[in-house]
């Protein structure tokens, strides 16, 4: 047989579509950015639904002392807990919004490497599997990252099978978030439509981008830290038990609370509150640059996340181990001033995303009454740890999935097709404000001396804000709708698109010169008319 | 807005939309390198702390030999192959296919040396991972540059493969500037390392 | 070009710098310090990057048809072809990872996952080229696919799913190994058949389906292997405690340290290590004589039954091969004595050999 050996130069316009994917090939082989969005966010609430589980048994008395529940490093469901709400949840949840609505903002059609979120998905879904297996196959005692005390390994003693899997699977899964990270920077950078300029680009996007730089930043050395607890406890290394320098280590490296991904999920949320409110006022916001920017400001400042865990600066202002964590606050303020500074004269309606925008800022006013509590009435528990940490569950977790809830019920119609109504947000913000007040509860109650049993309010806490996860469940599963493209008269440019969109995305991309294209046409349409 | 009026490039002929797409692979592989560096910045930040934290104390351990002829050699072997790349990425621009091939199998040949050297390294240590702290940061500072440094050979090996398969070219260069930037980011990830354990001590 | 991004990338490496600075004056924090600087490095080179490798942001005069312009098209021919391999990779990755965690075993088999999933992906891209015929299609599906990746590949999955199953067996009780082996069997049955009464399959479903299953049983089978066998008994039922004979292994040497068996019967050793070494049991004539026993190895926390047909009434030797200082005799006599049931300690691994 003859083989003609001409080949004929390349010419991508004569390729035709591949073909659509059907079946279970839809699932395991896609590199649709909205089907990997989408499975990234299941993932992420099923992460969180485990966690809240896992939190709520541990508050049972009969689980155990539940006094210490998040300084205690054994216990393994308080690890399991820990570690499947922010290691792997929150950002499962992050990495699935960005993923689906990034592209749709920047009038793309595709991710920049869609094999390579693929990749970094199933990596996620591999490593949750060994985390999981690890709490399940034995009994072995497995430190949470959530206490500032690393771990005792016994010099030239092998750990458990347990300890191992689960230092193997937060590094699998570690891998998986850094790719998707870096992917999700090119996308922005590389695949705007033509002609999008970034400095339009709207703030989920900014933040995005700002995100996954931090994310680029800051895994790597939490992989570094695994490699040596990995090297510690496989070999009995002894690398934790070395000294000052070597508890400097665990706490910048592996405490979850002295890393920057305890604050940049935190600061996503920002961008995604900054297009709620200019959607729900109708208009955009005044200085929109100046929102944008601290959109982008606040994932990037949780960098100084690393110098907040030198307990050498104790700060006044927990979860924030040092008065420069606070840093992270100042461009949440200035956001959250724009905002303010454009309710003036606006017509506001209020959509279902907005409401746990608003529980958001209820939370806020509850941190900063605790805290006054704390510092002006002297009472001796409000300086304990357990005390302390009340105000990382509301922060850490409380906060940043009300963020991203508000962002799934925002962009729920461009999800599934389904318009969320204002008693569904208001069910879910409702659940997760309670849920994380009371699972909060507990620790203040147990910091100021309140009796063990107290811990019972955490587990209902739990199973609410379980129950709180469990309602975007229907945006993210479920046969497509067909919602309006625009249900909610939204300013930005994925509002454009059909609810849920087409293969491609756009079949055309409207004509980008602001930040707030649609409100363009609009008002020029209406102006003309 | 009125305000600000841009004239925006028609689509998919030039502007962003091509450029943007052309510069996908080697921009994705330098940020994920990115990330692998900061790895070593992690483990050369334990290294640091461990060798300031116990002061009083040896660091390293006395008696600890290095090898420095196969370390420095190790050195000398990725600036060589980052030169090779180099070469190879030259040759795929001016289409020296002959050249661009050449170049790859010698850059694949000095990268799996590189690996094997640093393999040989690693397995010489006189000190096991659990002799010491100092042990087993070292451990952690020559094998993450061992596991990067085999992920790079690896890109490099099916680059190559693709020169072979006439894939590669002018016109999709942005393939061999990945291949190459990964290599660039293997060696400097052992330079690191090297200057950590070998030179600054 | 410096675009916003890139000067935000900038930005923030300016900003580790100041406060890594910061924080070695303050605190003398090397960590902190030594991240932040890094940090700073990292965030330049990804501005430099950017500049490198992202586009422009332009801006030129505007010109009458542009600013006529109000959309833009998209090439809708350049959407993202579907593609299994990054789920093979991150198999393979998950299992580098059990490996490490477990054995050296795993991580083999996880390099080879990776092999095949970087090659298959390098294959698909290959194929996605516009310079790629479908006469190339041909040629590599009639050269290699078929005479050989076929039947391969059909191998390497029914050794996968022998050795899975294996496990699996090996792992459950003996009355639910056949109950699982009957549901398997016919749930293959059935799902072939079911494929065999549809009209058309596409290649991409076959395909999805037999990865699916093959991770099935492949996860069930570690599952099966990390629980670990369980105990076994020889095949005819218990051992008879006049047939069954402890000695045990410590760091202090062998328990007991002399060893009593009835002449030319068969009998079983049930051999326990409970050492932190692996051991190799032999029997000798005498000290460096014929062997009567070859060595049965013993991995450290295992518990062998080794089946021995012993000789005839008198004295010989046993010995540790890895350790010959431990050792003592083996005394052979006309009566039985009882057997000895030895504690297995905690997890023990237990097999059967017989004695060649």
């Amino acid at each position: 047989m003859t083989l003609t050996e001409t080949r004929p130069p390349e010419t991508p316009d004569d390729l035709a579509p591949p073909p659509v994917e059907r079946g279970i090939a839809a699932v395991v082989a896609t590199g649709e950015h909205k089907r990997l969005g989408l499975l990234f966010a299941l993932g992420g609430l099923v992460a969180l639904v485990a966690a809240c589980a896992a939190a709520a048994l541990f508050h049972l008395p009969a689980f155990g002392d539940s006094a210490d529940a998040f300084t205690r490093p054994g216990s393994r469901l308080a690890s399991a807990s820990t570690i499947f709400a922010f290691v792997i949840g929150i950002p499962a949840l992050w990495i699935g919004l960005a993923t689906y609505v990034t592209p749709l903002q920047i009038g793309g059609h595709r991710l920049a490497m869609p094999r390579l979120h693929s990749f970094a998905l199933w990596l996620f879904l591999g490593g949750s599997i060994l985390a999981g297996l690890s709490y399940v196959i034995d009994d072995t005692r497995l430190n949470s990252l959530a206490s500032s005390v690393p771990p005792a390994a016994a010099a030239g003693e092998r750990a458990a099978d347990a300890v191992l899997l689960l230092i193997a699977g937060l590094v699998i899964v570690a891998v998986g978030t850094l790719l998707a990270a870096a992917n999700l920077l090119v996308t922005v950078l590389n695949r705007r439509a033509d002609g999008l300029r970034l400095v339009h680009m709207p703030a989920f996007s900014w933040s995005t981008a700002a995100t996954s730089l931090v994310l680029v930043l800051s895994t790597p050395v939490f992989l570094a830290g695994l490699v040596l607890l990995y090297l510690d406890q496989r070999y009995g290394s002894a690398i934790f038990a070395s000294g000052i320098g070597a508890r400097r280590i665990w706490e910048h490296e592996l405490w979850l609370l002295g890393r920057p991904e305890a604050f940049v999920f935190f600061g996503a949320t920002i961008g995604i509150y900054c297009d709620i409110v200019a959607t729900v006022l109708r208009r955009p916001l005044a200085f929109h640059a100046v929102s944008r920017a601290a959109a982008a400001a606040t994932p990037l400042f949780s960098l100084v996340a690393w110098v907040g865990a030198t307990s050498l600066l104790d700060s006044p202002f927990p979860p924030f181990g040092t008065g420069l964590a606070v840093l992270v606050a100042i461009p949440a303020a200035l956001a959250v001033l724009t905002f303010l500074a454009s309710v003036r004269g606006a017509k506001a309606r209020l959509i279902g995303g907005a409401v746990p925008f608003l529980a958001h800022f209820l939370i806020d006013g509850l941190l900063i009454a605790v805290l006054v509590v704390a510092a002006v009435s002297e009472i001796e528990g409000a300086e304990t740890g357990l005390y302390r940490n009340g105000n990382v569950t509301l922060f850490m977790l409380g906060q940043t999935v009300l963020g991203l809830a508000a962002g799934y019920l925002y962009w729920g119609p461009k999800l599934r097709g389904r318009v969320p109504s204002l008693g569904m947000g208001a069910a879910t913000g409702g659940l997760l404000l309670v849920g994380a007040v009371l699972f909060a509860a507990p620790s203040y109650l147990m910091g100021l001396e309140a009796d063990n049993g107290i811990a019972i309010l955490g587990a209902v806490g739990a199973a609410i804000f379980a129950l709180g996860v469990l309602t975007l469940l229907p945006l993210v599963v479920g046969p497509a709708g067909d919602a309006p493209s625009d249900p909610y008269e939204g300013l930005t440019l994925e509002w454009s698109a059909a609810s849920p969109p087409v293969r491609h995305n756009f079949d055309e991309v409207p004509d980008v010169r602001s930040p707030y294209p649609l409100y363009d046409t609009r008002s020029t349409t209406e102006a003309s008319a | 807005m009125a305000s600000s009026m841009l004239a925006l490039p028609a689509a998919g002929t030039t502007g962003a939309g091509v450029e943007g797409r052309r510069g996908i692979l080697p921009l994705g592989v330098t940020i994920v390198g990115a990330g692998g560096l900061m790895v070593m910045g992690g483990l050369v930040a334990a290294y640091l702390a461990l060798k300031n934290g116990v002061r009083g104390v040896d660091w390293p351990p006395e008696d600890t030999s290095f090898d420095n002829y196969t370390a420095t050699t190790l050195s000398l072997t990725v600036l060589m192959a980052m030169i090779t790349i180099e070469w190879a990425a030259y040759a795929i621009r001016k289409d020296f296919r002959g050249q661009a091939l050449f170049a790859f199998g010698l850059t694949a040949a000095l990268a799996i040396a590189h690996l094997n050297g640093l393999g040989y390294l690693i397995n010489g240590f006189e000190f096991g991972v659990a002799d010491s702290a100092y042990a087993a940061v070292v451990h952690a500072l020559t094998l993450v540059p061992f596991l990067i440094g085999a992920i790079a050979v690896g890109a490099v090996v099916l680059v190559g493969l693709r020169a072979v398969g006439h894939q590669l070219s002018l016109a999709n260069y942005a393939l061999m500037r990945a291949a190459a930037n990964a290599w660039h980011i293997a060696a400097i990830a052992w330079v690191i390392a090297y200057y950590t354990v070998y030179i600054t001590k | 070009m410096f675009n916003a991004v890139s000067k935000t990338s900038f930005t923030a490496a300016a900003g580790a710098l100041v406060i890594a600075i910061g924080a070695i004056v303050a605190t003398s924090d090397r960590v902190a310090f030594t991240v932040l600087m890094f940090s700073a490095a990292i965030a330049a080179a990804i501005g430099i990057a950017i500049f490198y490798f992202a586009p422009r942001d332009p801006v030129v005069p505007v010109s009458a048809e542009v600013e006529a312009a109000t959309v833009r098209s998209i090439d809708v021919t350049d959407v993202p072809r579907q593609s299994p391999w990054p789920l093979l990779g991150a198999v393979a990755v998950t299992l580098l990872g059990i490996g490490a965690a477990l054995g050296k075993g795993l991580i083999v088999i996880g390099l080879i996952f990776a092999v095949v999933a970087a090659f298959a992906w390098l294959g698909q891209v290959w194929r996605e080229h516009p310079s790629w015929t479908q006469a190339m299609t041909d040629r590599i599906n009639d050269r290699f696919i078929v005479p050989i990746g076929l039947p391969g590949t059909i191998l390497v999955l029914a050794g996968l799913s022998a050795v899975s199953l294996s496990r699996i067996f090996l792992a459950v009780s003996k009355d639910a190994a056949p109950v699982i082996g009957i549901v398997v069997a016919f749930a293959i049955l059935g799902a072939f058949y079911l494929l065999s009464t549809r009209d058309t399959l596409s290649r991409s479903t076959i395909s999805a389906l037999v990865v699916v299953s093959a991770l099935l049983i492949a996860g069930a089978g570690l599952a099966g292997a990390l629980k670990g066998e369980r105990e076994f008994h020889h095949a005819g039922g218990e051992h008879s405690s006049e047939n069954l004979f402890g000695i045990r292994a410590d760091e202090d040497g062998f328990v007991p340290a002399n060893l009593q068996f009835p002449a030319e019967s068969q009998v079983v050793i049930e051999f326990h290590n409970e050492g932190d070494t692996e051991r190799a049991f032999a029997i000798y004539e005498e000290k460096g004589g014929d062997v009567l026993l070859e060595a049965q190895r013993v991995a450290p926390g295992a518990t062998v039954e080794i089946e021995w047909s012993t000789p005839a009434p008198g004295t010989y030797f046993y010995q540790d091969d890895l350790n010959p200082d431990d050792n003592g005799n083996v005394t052979v006599v006309e009566d039985a004595s009882e057997g000895g049931e030895v504690d297995p300690g905690t997890n023990p691994t237990t097999t059967s050999t017989t004695a060649p």
